[in-house]
């Protein structure tokens, strides 16, 4: 299982930074880590390195999280060849299947 | 009870104690309760519960928060929207017990261990692996952060960044590449009788459970993460290392000018 | 199961420290709380049984203040003075170990007189009573080698024990080999000694210009102080200005190699370029400039003056591309130079140690490194200013300043002058005459005298060395350090380890050592510093001050009119707070009065003459030292001055001037600008011994080991010395890295292991050897050749043939 760590700025708004906050603490594979200024530390831990890429995907698209800032990653966990990325994720990965 | 409750205004702080143990009491052994501005308004209107306009209870202990099973919501707090008590994880934490245990019984191996790359307590270390001779900034590499590599543990910078590494630090087993020097030359090195300043006491807890003082002196060793950290040395160790700002909590040991000082120091 | 559990939250903590740490690295912390009502420079100490005090580290002239920590008797412990402003809290590994300096096993506890052949000990009293007799015997023939380690008051004592005593010039330290030739470029350029600015221009300078300088290992304090503003976002241009890569040039954005000697090409092809491009300061130069030569026989230390128009046809020949000639630096780097000094926006340090001094042209670059700032007026305002560093703690304090020089008296005079000696005995009250005209043996000379036979011409014949190690540190020792051949010679040396020199001596005198007794120095920037006594010599070692107090009223009781003033009485007479004599010559009543402060006290009267005030004693007590001239306010405090000749900082700067040198050689307040030609060393390379051979020092030893190399962490960092050689070199004699290999020069011949690629990189062609190590003198290989005007030897140039050791590994 990918483990990773996060730093993220949320928004200044009240309402929009406690509905993010309210989503996060929500998501069962999330860690929340301290409050430190504007941002917080989170550690994720999620199935595979695409479940990471949609978790990034859609913190993006939460109007409480202003950025999310990938600090720390660890993926010993993956053994080499038993993650196969599924055909059609991304551009990146059609291009080296 | 932290230091960081000092600098909260005594209403806010029963306000923080009441929310905190009516909502949950792991919020406040993970965040350090300092979320006031996460209250919502309607809560605040709740401090007309007979509970909180009694006597305030005491915040609960991190032990305790560990320890003991999270409380049912308190009635006063009814009407609190549910999203706030959702957010965050009822249990506390699993910790990793290799850190979470200070093992204060190694603490006397961890000194002795420290003190043997030092002349006393306070002088700068040398360094237990051969260093290139030109260029400095290859420390930089393993010790802005430190690291642990194969059961090594490379400490990060106790003091704040300087250029200038071997300026304090030079190589215990010497410059010369091996095999160099004479064995009586290094040898030679034996015969110094100074005895240097042992590692400090312990420091000081106002009560059990307290954050204790900071021992020793800060200066070129206020990175405390550096001893402290996931890295140091186990019996060193905090307890909890992401918590980063040590000294919100532990203050500095010496606490009056001492007797005796010179004047002029 | 339970190993995989456990690896994912520790994997888990390491994420939320990774995580805590990202957010710190934006400043994203919870504020913090400051401890209460705590001062923090006493919060940085943790004194639970320690008693802390502040003393100037023993070591280089820098002057950084440790905080010396004390308990039951022993120095335990030392840290960095966060309240001095020279170092800020921070040392470097010598300074940090300081306090180990005391405790090598083998200190000297007690006095040790040679006799038939051995040295047995003997009680201190007769100790006093030999040198007293031999002194008696032949006044004349007495001569006192110290050094700059000796502290203000001891050396003034020395020198008082002299002049006024003996009525001898025979007196002359090891700085002599150290910074001369800085004294003589000082003096020659404004008339008066050391530098005009401080070390406060590093924090303001844009560049800063090495020459032949080495700080990163020799002054490391200071040059932490500069390149941690990189660290701070600062833009810093480092120019080093070198004959071997070094650790300061890793630091540097131009490293500029040239043949040695060859920098005074280099400085004479930047000012011709300046003049050349018309970026010289015209203002600067038509108000306070004048120009100087040698005269055309003898270089002497006031030249002769000359016009601009033929300052300007003088430096014609330097090319950038003649000197790249010369120099083996490109022409395009000096037009670089050129830039730098011919950009008045840029504020321009010269740093410079023994480089420029150990040079046999020593005071001609030192001269042409002030020019260039004066001519390019890179001077007078903070960040711009030509400063010379000093290895020793009180190189500057004791030997410039109290002028323990055989030419010297204290305070800037000269025993040449009719005046300077008339005022000298005046103060010490002494009859009219007792000081003679001419000056004493400089060191090359005075050793070269004792060390030939009485018959020959050798009129020396008995040398006191105080706080120093000639028998490792003289050039060319196989000549200079010989009096034992040279029969009827006597040499006494005081010192707190067995060193070449007391292996030598007739008579050992064990000595307290730094904290061990009071003490006073002053620093590169004219900063001086006191410290009080903490702890007890070992055995029965005793201050060198007292040493010479005792041999001075031994001769008193014996008769010696000398040690008499015109009133009669002792010349060191010391008095308690109500005037009545304590006898200080005996030990045990020694420090019933502070004698530090009463010599100190005297002394001072003779600081006013060139404007290098001092301050009281007791507020040297209460500071960190402070920088001269020291002149009292109007409200009673004492304001120290940080850059000379500038009005808006020197209080003696007329208020209608900005820049005046007031003891300026034209009597005109104007500094001298010097042409000197380049001339080729006295020895190069050749067929015979065809590489250069450069000596200096390392981080972890200071100056000849005698302290560094008992200390522990110290030795093992550097537990010898060895050969810098390079790759090439070494690839065409076929050396191995660390084999043994041969060193000769004319003068002798020493076996090291040879380091390629080590810590500094010497160019094809050179070698280089740290003398450090007394095992392996390398002073018998080097060059006894001095500046004609300084007196002060070469010891970073000589010819050299290196070859693999015969039957030595392949």
């Amino acid at each position: 299982m990918p483990m990773t760590a996060w730093l993220l700025t949320l928004s200044e708004h009240d309402d929009l930074r406690r509905e993010a906050m309210a989503l996060l603490a929500a998501d069962p594979r999330l860690t929340l880590g301290d409050r430190l200024g504007p941002g917080m530390s989170v550690i994720a831990e999620t199935c595979s390195p695409d479940d990471d890429s949609d978790l990034w995907l859609a913190w993006l698209q939460t109007p409480g999280i202003v950025l999310a800032d990938l600090v720390w990653s660890d993926f010993s966990d993956l053994e080499p060849g038993t993650y196969d990325a599924p055909a059609g994720r991304s551009p990146r990965r059609e291009r080296n299947p | 009870m932290t230091v960081s409750e000092a600098a909260v205004p005594p209403v806010r702080r029963a306000l923080q104690v009441g929310v905190a143990v009516a909502l949950s009491a792991s919020v406040v052994g993970f965040f350090a309760g300092i979320r006031p501005d996460e209250v919502p308004a309607a809560v605040a209107l709740s401090r007309a519960s007979p509970a909180a306009a009694g006597a305030v209870r005491p915040a609960p202990s991190y032990t305790d928060l560990r320890t003991r099973p999270a409380r049912a919501p308190d009635p006063a707090t009814a009407g609190v929207p549910a999203i706030e008590a959702q957010a965050f994880p009822a249990a506390p934490l699993p910790l990793p017990p290799q850190v979470l245990d200070p093992q204060p019984d190694r603490r006397a191996e961890a000194v002795a261990l420290r003190a043997k790359l030092r002349a006393y307590d306070g002088a700068p270390p040398v360094v237990p692996h051969p260093v290139r001779q030109q260029g400095d900034l290859d420390c930089a590499a393993c010790h802005v952060q430190g690291i642990a590599i194969g059961g090594r543990q490379l400490p990060r910078i106790s003091h704040g960044f300087l250029t200038n590494c071997t300026q304090c630090h030079v190589p215990a087993d010497g410059a010369l590449p091996p095999g160099m020097a004479s064995p009586e030359q290094v040898a030679g090195a034996d015969g110094n009788t100074f005895v240097g300043s042992v590692g400090p006491v312990l420091g000081q807890r106002a009560w059990p459970g307290a954050p204790p003082t900071i021992p020793h002196p800060t200066h070129m060793r206020g990175e405390c993460l550096s001893c402290h950290g996931p890295d140091g040395k186990v019996g060193m160790r905090s307890s909890h290392p992401w918590r980063i700002s040590c000294r919100q909590c532990h203050a500095e040991g010496v606490d009056a000018r001492p007797e005796g000082l010179p004047p002029w120091m | 199961m339970a190993t995989s559990l456990e690896r994912r939250t520790f994997l888990k903590t390491t994420a939320l420290a990774a995580a805590a740490s990202a957010a710190a690295a934006r400043g994203w912390t919870p504020a913090q709380a400051a401890p209460a009502g705590v001062d923090p420079a006493v919060a940085a100490r943790n004194p639970a049984g320690v008693q802390w005090n502040k003393a100037p580290c023993r070591f280089c002239g820098t002057g950084c203040h440790v905080q010396v920590g004390v308990e039951n008797g022993r120095v335990v412990a030392i840290a960095g003075d966060q309240l001095a402003e020279v170092n800020k809290g921070l040392l470097c590994v010598k300074g940090y170990h300081v306090g180990l300096s005391l405790y090598g096993k083998d200190r000297l506890t007690q006095p040790l007189l040679r006799k038939n052949g051995v040295q047995v000990p003997v009680s201190w009293e007769e100790a006093i009573d030999v040198i007293a007799r031999r002194i008696q015997k032949n006044p004349k023939g007495f001569a006192f080698y110290g050094s700059g380690q000796w502290t203000i008051p001891e050396g003034y004592a020395a020198l008082k024990f002299t002049k006024g005593g003996l009525g001898s010039n025979h007196i002359d330290p090891n700085a002599r080999l150290c910074m001369a030739s800085a004294v003589t470029g000082f003096l020659s350029t404004y008339g008066v000694d050391e530098p005009a600015g401080c070390y406060d221009d590093l924090d303001k300078a844009d560049v800063v210009m090495l020459w032949g300088n080495n700080p990163a290992e020799m002054h490391p304090v200071l040059f932490s102080r500069l390149i941690d503003r990189r660290t701070r976002g600062e833009k810093i241009t480092l120019v080093d200005l070198t004959t071997r890569r070094t650790r300061s040039s890793d630091h540097a954005q131009h490293v500029l190699l040239f043949k040695p000697q060859t920098d005074l090409a280099v400085a004479n092809g930047v000012m011709r370029e300046l003049l050349k491009r018309g970026t010289w300061d015209k203002a600067f130069v038509d108000k306070h400039v004048a120009f100087r030569q040698d005269t055309a026989d003898k270089p002497t230390l006031d030249g002769r003056a000359m016009d601009f128009a033929a300052f300007r046809a003088a430096l014609e020949p330097y090319t950038p591309e003649h000197v790249e000639q010369l120099s083996g630096v490109n022409a395009a780097d000096i037009r670089m130079l050129a830039d730098l000094f011919g950009n008045p926006k840029l504020r321009i340090v010269s740093l410079w140690c023994m480089g420029m001094n150990q040079h046999t042209r020593g005071t001609a670059i030192n001269r042409l490194v002030h020019a260039l700032h004066l001519l390019s007026g890179h001077f007078g305002t903070p960040g711009n200013a030509p400063t010379s560093l000093t290895g020793q703690p009180s190189a500057c304090g004791t030997v410039r300043e109290v002028g323990t020089l055989a030419h010297a008296l204290p305070g800037g005079r000269v025993v040449a002058n009719d005046k300077h000696r008339a005022e000298t005995e005046a103060i010490w009250n002494v009859p009219a005459g007792r000081i003679p005209a001419k000056p004493g043996y400089h060191t090359v000379q005075l050793w070269e005298k004792f060390s030939t036979p009485a018959d020959k011409g050798g009129d020396i014949d008995t040398v006191w060395v105080q706080v120093t190690n000639p028998g490792q540190t003289l050039p060319n020792l196989g000549k200079l350090f010989q009096h034992r051949k040279a029969g009827g010679k006597f040499l006494i040396v005081s010192d707190v380890y067995p060193t070449a020199t007391t292996r030598e001596a007739d008579l050992v005198l064990p000595s307290a050592l730094w904290v061990e007794k009071n003490g006073m120095f002053g620093n590169s920037e004219r900063r001086t510093q006191q410290w009080f006594k903490m702890v007890d010599p070992p055995g029965q070692a005793r201050d060198d001050c007292w040493q010479t107090i005792a041999v001075a009223k031994r001769l008193f009781d014996l008769g010696f009119a000398g040690m008499r003033d015109k009133d009669g009485r002792f010349l060191f007479r010391v008095t308690d707070a109500k005037g009545a004599e304590v006898p200080a010559w005996k030990w045990e009543r020694y420090y019933d009065v502070n004698v530090d402060k009463a010599l100190f006290e005297e002394y001072r009267k003779f600081t006013p003459y060139k404007h290098k005030h001092l301050a009281p004693y007791d507020e040297y007590v209460k500071a960190r030292g402070l920088r001269w001239p020291v002149v009292q306010q109007k409200n009673g405090t004492w304001r120290e001055t940080r850059w000379r000749f500038s009005r808006f900082d020197d209080p003696f700067v007329s208020p209608d001037r900005e820049v005046q040198f007031y003891h300026s050689l034209t009597k005109d307040d104007r500094a001298q600008v010097w042409f000197h030609p380049y001339e080729p060393p006295p020895e190069s390379p050749d067929a015979q011994f065809p590489l250069w051979l450069c000596t200096g020092r390392v981080i972890e030893h200071w100056h000849s080991g005698t302290l560094t190399m008992r200390i522990p962490q110290l030795r093992r960092a550097m537990p010898q010395a060895y050969v810098e050689v390079n790759r090439e070199d070494a690839a065409r004699l076929g050396i191995g890295q660390g084999e043994v290999v041969v060193l000769e020069t004319r003068r002798g011949r020493l076996e090291l292991p040879a380091w390629i690629d080590g810590r500094g990189r010497p160019p094809q062609g050179s070698v280089f050897v740290p003398f450090f190590d007394e095992k392996v003198a390398i002073n018998q290989l080097t060059l006894d050749a001095h500046d004609p005007i300084s007196k002060q030897p070469d010891y970073k140039k000589c010819a050299v043939r290196l070859t693999k050791k015969a039957g030595g590994a392949a």
